[in-house]
């Protein structure tokens, strides 16, 4: 039994932090259309907008195809602030409750209910709390690899003083039959493990991917059952050992064991990798005091009648028992900023262990009498790792800032104030004033137009070239596939036609999900785009969705079958819909923010048509939205240059 | 027929638990006797009893097991023989009475309409939904126990819902003939031609129409007013005047999917609600009765639906008897 009080200082520094972007893709299965058979699925798409809790529960079981519960007392008042995206069930609920204060319990089938988790109620059997709700996330990524990390280590029950300590739970990892028997109680060296059954020597020990396998004579040491410690047999307390380095689990960032499986990097070896990561310096300072204590009073020994006696006194001819001792181990671990792009991380930590045995000392068949022997073992480990940054950060570094002037800056301003500029002014000032004030203080500015160039300002768009065209191609990584659709038609930029097919992109986009969601099922964020660029003059679609792998090309062909009937999805409930719809918008927008609104379409139009006609044409923006005109627009929307992008899984 | 008022909780409670304890076949002398002493000891026990025996009584007639056959063996072989074959002989004869009283929670059914619906065109059973398509492209979902008959007049196309309740999908007219549908109170007419709408029967002689898509005319038999009830809208009515419209609740619809969607419903009414799909009484005790209900859970499991009303709500579900679960506060 052992006791660890650790004490951790911490002070946070925002330098020399390392840019880590984690993508997770979430592996999703297709939605199965049984309620409530959705175990197998674990993503799913959700879209709870905000709101009463007691509203959002309904719509959130009919998403997530979970039986949901809760009782109206707990739920009423109770609001939840609405989500969107792609999440497992138990991370959508967390969501979903969030800010609520509420908490959930699962039952059996897929049934969910909210409970308050702080309801304490008293009855005859005494008081119940409510349930604890314990999340655990297994750290296991791939088939015969799992990867403990530091937090795990932090939090391992019992006595973890080295490296093979830490996979006592791992189930591939087999222990001498002995390792926990009296005679080793008091040992300091790490056990030896057998990985999948092959001999201890046989594994690879690998820190920070320098091996620390000992070379000299790995197999040379057998546990101290088999070979036990004797006056003529010390050197099983140190002993030969599978591991060069005995490294203290404190130092350690993660291990990772690869029972089957093992990736290429490693070879030359019949068990297993046991890989380990020292810790390295992450932009926080910290210093960690760890005592660690374990003792034979506190620990349980058990043995037969027959053996009672020899224990107590500690004595076999053998030395076979140690019934008392003491180890006690101090660890000081930290980290440490040095520079900017250099820190450093360090362990140093001392172990000692005492321990009494009595053998009977015998020579040929003369007994000598018993003799005692008191072993005082100490074990020290000094780790420290230096890390520096190499890299140029993309942020302005201290020299170029300090060599920046004011002459400088002032320079660059007076070459930015010095371009052509275009002024568009709304105002309620008369017309004669505004333009003598325009004149005066804007035309007024010197202009340097012989240092604008207008080429040194023109962009070349990348346009997306004319015909039909499919990329079918097996690259992801995720057993999910890709659709994406790049479509354009050439049609001249008026406000009118960018009122319609934005309406129409809408009004696509429901259609399709709807369409592809009943009818083909397997399919999951939808996206669609249309809209009628002004830069380049083209009418651009963009279709982008996930789905399931087997229903790619059912799907693709829907799609396909939608666009083509375009025209159809104009009804006139739909339009009068969106005509009342955009009324109450454009006269919100005018009410609003009149002048915004007026100083974005003149600038529009200027830049179009080189006059501001846009704001006379204004009132006439809702006449394009009838069924016949919207009929006539989708009727000519054939997208006949377009690029189909399928995206599969890679093969097995 | 005579009318008992219904027993209270505590009362059912115990009777029940005499009833599980007499079933079992190594029931004691004691016991029998315990069982005698606490029927004579008050006129609300006796009461009791007969309760819960008619609902044995009715539960076996249903499920045609023998489960009921250990407790009548007990009875008959009990001392008090006589008085028990008597009891049990007016369990029988009152099922009917009983049920016409729906004291215990169970859809209102007078005998002709129990016959009716026998002979009815389409039938479900208690916990069976049934779906089919009619010549004419409407679709039906025929939820536990009800009856439908199917009709044919030159004018019309009508549809007579005898008991329970279902609901109609339709889409189009077939030769200008808008489809129709009654119930016992009133007439409904598709008033466009794509609808959805759910028709169900309720207690004390009134019933319910929900619509989800269209339009639906409504018109009670004694009445000439007439409605139109939206997509969106619900109303009670009886066969002489319309209730006031409500917006339409998803539990009239979502029995289709096998699923029960409440959105804040006293747990008394739940339990009505979970007690339509299966057979056997649920007693549940009236100081939990107010308790409010809101979310998703199946049709089809009531067990399920009592473990998570158990995870919810301080709150217990015992299940005494094959056909009788109390449910009464922690």
């Amino acid at each position: 039994m052992s006791f660890t009080p650790s004490v951790r200082f911490v002070k946070r520094r925002g330098a020399l932090t390392l840019l880590a972007a984690s993508i997770a893709f979430t592996s999703g299965l297709t939605a199965s259309a049984a309620y409530a058979e959705s175990s197998s699925v674990n993503v799913r798409y959700y879209d709870v907008p905000d709101g009463a809790l007691a509203q959002a529960l309904n719509t959130f079981a009919a998403m997530s195809g979970v039986f949901l519960g809760g009782s109206g007392e707990l739920l009423s008042g109770k609001r939840t602030l609405g989500f969107e995206g792609e999440y497992s069930t138990v991370q959508a609920l967390d969501l979903l409750l969030f800010g609520t204060g509420l908490s959930y319990k699962i039952g059996k089938a897929n049934s969910i209910v909210l409970i308050d988790p702080n309801t304490v109620t008293e009855g005859e059997d005494g008081i119940t709390l409510s349930p604890l709700l314990v999340e655990g996330g297994r750290s296991s990524a791939a088939l015969g690899k799992s990867v403990i990390s530091s937090s795990e280590i932090e939090s391992m029950a019992g006595d973890t003083t080295n490296l093979t300590d830490l996979l006592k739970g791992n189930g591939a990892v087999r222990f001498s039959r002995s390792s926990s028997t009296s005679a080793n109680s008091a040992s300091m060296r790490p056990d030896e493990v057998s990985i999948h059954g092959q001999s201890h020597y046989q594994n690879s020990y690998v820190i920070d991917g320098i091996s620390a396998n000992n070379d000299l004579n790995p197999g040379g040491s057998e546990d101290t059952y088999s070979n036990p410690i004797s006056p003529t047999n010390l050197s099983m307390l140190s002993g030969s050992s599978s591991q060069s380095y005995y490294v203290d689990p404190d130092a350690l960032e993660s291990v990772t064991v690869y029972d089957s499986n093992v990736p290429v990097e490693f070879g030359g070896f019949l068990g297993g990798v046991i890989s380990s990561k020292l810790k390295r310096y992450d932009g926080e300072d910290y210093l960690s005091v760890k005592y660690a204590i374990s003792k034979d009073e506190w620990d349980e020994i058990h043995a037969g009648e027959d053996l009672a006696e020899d224990l107590a006194d500690g004595d076999s001819i053998e030395g076979e028992y140690t019934p008392e001792y003491l180890k006690q181990r101090y660890t000081f671990t930290g980290a440490q900023g040095i520079t900017d792009k250099l820190g450093m991380t360090f362990t140093a930590s001392r172990a000692t262990s005492a321990f009494d045995q009595s053998y009977v000392k015998n020579i040929g068949n003369t007994v000598y009498g018993k003799q005692g022997v008191e072993y005082d073992d100490t074990v020290d480990n000094v780790m420290a790792r230096f890390d520096y940054k190499a890299t140029q950060d993309l942020a302005p570094t201290l020299p170029i800032l300090e060599s920046l002037t004011h002459e400088k800056l002032e320079a660059t301003r007076q070459k930015q104030v010095a371009l052509p500029v275009h002024y568009f002014m709304v105002s309620r000032l008369p017309e004669g004033e505004i333009t003598r004030l325009a004149s005066r203080y804007l035309a007024g500015i010197p202009r340097n137009t012989a240092a604008y160039s207008e080429s040194d300002y023109e962009m070349t768009s990348v346009l997306q070239l004319a015909g039909k065209s499919t990329v079918d191609v097996s690259l992801n990584t995720e057993p999910k596939a890709e659709y994406r659709l790049y479509a354009y038609q050439s049609l001249p930029w008026t406000p009118i036609a960018a009122v319609q097919l934005t309406y129409l992109g809408e009004r696509l986009e429901t259609q399709l999900k709807q369409r592809l969601r009943s009818e083909v099922q397997g399919v999951y964020s939808v996206r669609v785009g249309l809209e009628l660029n002004k830069d380049t003059n083209r009418a651009e679609l963009k279709i982008q969705y996930s789905s399931s792998p087997a229903r790619l090309d059912d799907l693709a062909k829907m799609t396909e079958t939608v666009l083509a009937e375009l025209p159809d999805i104009v009804t006139q409930d739909w339009v009068t819909d969106i005509h009342a719809a955009f009324t109450d918008i454009e006269q919100n927008r005018l009410k609003n923010a009149l002048d915004s609104t007026l100083l974005h379409r003149l600038e529009l139009s200027e830049t179009l048509y080189g006059d501001a006609r846009y704001l006379h044409e204004m009132d006439a923006l809702t006449s394009g939205l009838t069924q016949s005109k919207l009929k006539d627009v989708a009727m000519a929307l054939t997208f006949k240059d377009r690029v189909t992008g399928l995206y599969r899984p890679l093969a097995e | 027929m005579t009318s008992p008022k219904p027993s209270n909780f505590h009362h059912l409670e115990e009777a029940s638990e005499w009833f599980a304890v007499l079933s079992d076949e190594s029931v004691s002398d004691i016991d029998r006797e315990g069982w005698q002493n606490w029927l004579e000891s008050d006129a609300e026990h006796l009461k009791a009893w007969q309760q819960v025996e008619s609902v044995g009584v009715m539960f076996t007639s249903f499920q045609g097991n023998n489960l009921q056959q250990s407790a009548g063996r007990v009875l008959d072989t009990s001392r008090s023989r006589d008085i028990s074959r008597r009891q049990m002989m007016k369990g029988v004869m009152s099922i009917a009475g009983v049920a016409s009283l729906g004291w215990f929670g169970w859809e209102q059914t007078p005998l002709p309409s129990m016959v009716a619906s026998w002979t009815a065109d389409f039938h479900t059973s208690v916990g069976e939904v049934s779906h089919f398509a009619l010549g004419d492209g409407t679709k039906v979902w025929l939820n536990t126990k009800s009856a439908m008959n199917r009709a044919n007049s030159s004018t019309l196309r009508p549809i007579a819902l005898v008991e329970g309740e279902a609901l109609f999908e339709t889409d189009g007219q077939v030769n200008g003939r808008p489809f129709s549908v009654t119930c016992q109170q009133a007439v409904m007419k598709a008033a466009t031609s794509k609808t959805r709408f759910c028709l169900r029967h309720l207690s004390n002689q009134r019933a319910i129409l929900a619509v989800y898509e269209g339009t639906v005319s409504l018109a009670p038999l004694m009445s000439r007013q007439t409605k139109e009830v939206k997509a969106g809208e619900e109303v009670v009515f009886d066969n002489q005047s319309i209730g006031r419209i409500q917006p339409v609740l998803a539990i009239h619809e979502s029995w289709t999917r096998g699923l029960l969607i409440v959105d804040d419903m006293a747990l008394s009414d739940f339990i009505a609600e979970i007690g339509r799909y299966r057979h056997g009484y649920i007693n549940l005790d009236p100081s939990i009765a107010a308790l409010r209900v809101i979310g998703t859970y199946p049709t089809q499991d009531a067990n399920l639906v009592f473990d998570m009303l158990e995870n919810a709500f301080p709150i217990q579900v015992k299940r005494v008897l094959p056909w009788w679960t109390s449910i009464s506060a922690v």
